[in-house]
């Protein structure tokens, strides 16, 4: 078993548990993750001896919040509700 | 929490001594490679947070003016969180962008690589401020290698 299939297993086994605060047990299952996902990048940079420019490459971008879509199915919800007038 | 937190420790140690090996801009991109990651879990966990808060507003309300004000209410107070996330994919996206310009040869000293790591840190650290008074919610620190590249001498 790699480090990053370790570290991933263990940030599944988090996710799983019931921690005492809720919100932040995604993000330290989150952050053990990604561990997994760093330890793949440093193994095939250093295994498969990618360059520089090839692993810039792989880099991606961070997603932008975007509540639009969810913002406009709740607003939905509360319009079918009766009006007090 | 001690197995976590020691396999976490074990695990950046060992992290930190394979991105140790690189050039600089490999550092770089292993440590853009993580906050990208830090980033998206963290803001997802808000995003998901927001619109929560946003339901159960509008659940404890029976009538529509009522339920709109309190969806409303919900919505402006993670509204700077929201900000902020998305302030911190902006600065992440230009760091990108910048090591693409590096690697093409047009930025050898990784001088506009910097400019939008250095903001990292504080928006994270507006970030942690808000949602540790607002919500009481306590956020991972950022990665050492990016807190590295800030601190250490260009």
């Amino acid at each position: 078993m790699t480090l990053a299939q370790i570290m991933r297993a263990i940030g599944a086994g988090l996710s799983a548990a019931s921690l005492p605060v809720a919100p932040v047990q995604p993000i330290l299952a989150g952050a053990l993750n990604l561990l997994g996902t760093l330890a793949d990048v440093a193994a095939d940079g250093i295994d498969q001896g990618v360059t520089d420019a090839e692993l810039i490459a792989t880099l991606k971008r961070a997603k932008r919040i975007n509540t639009a879509a969810a913002d406009a199915a709740l607003d939905m919800e509360v319009d079918a509700k009766p009006s007090r007038v | 929490m001690t197995w976590a937190r020691t396999s976490l420790l074990l695990a950046w140690i060992a992290l930190l001594a394979l991105s140790g090996c690189g050039s600089a801009l490999r550092t770089h991109a292993i440590a853009a490679h993580t906050t990208q990651v830090v980033i998206d879990e963290t803001c997802g966990v808000i995003e998901s947070e927001r619109n929560t808060a946003a339901e159960r507003a509008n659940a404890q309300h029976e009538y529509r003016e009522d339920a709109r004000a309190a969806v409303a209410e919900a919505r402006a107070a993670w509204q700077p969180a929201i900000d902020t996330c998305n302030l911190l994919v902006e600065a992440h996206g230009g760091w990108v962008d910048a090591l693409a310009l590096a690697a093409s040869g047009g930025d050898p000293t990784l001088t506009f690589a910097l400019t939008y790591v250095e903001r990292i840190p504080r928006l994270y650290g507006d970030l942690q401020s808000l949602l540790a008074g607002a919500f009481h919610i306590t956020l991972p620190p950022l990665p050492p290698e990016l807190l590295a590249l800030v601190t250490e001498p260009r």
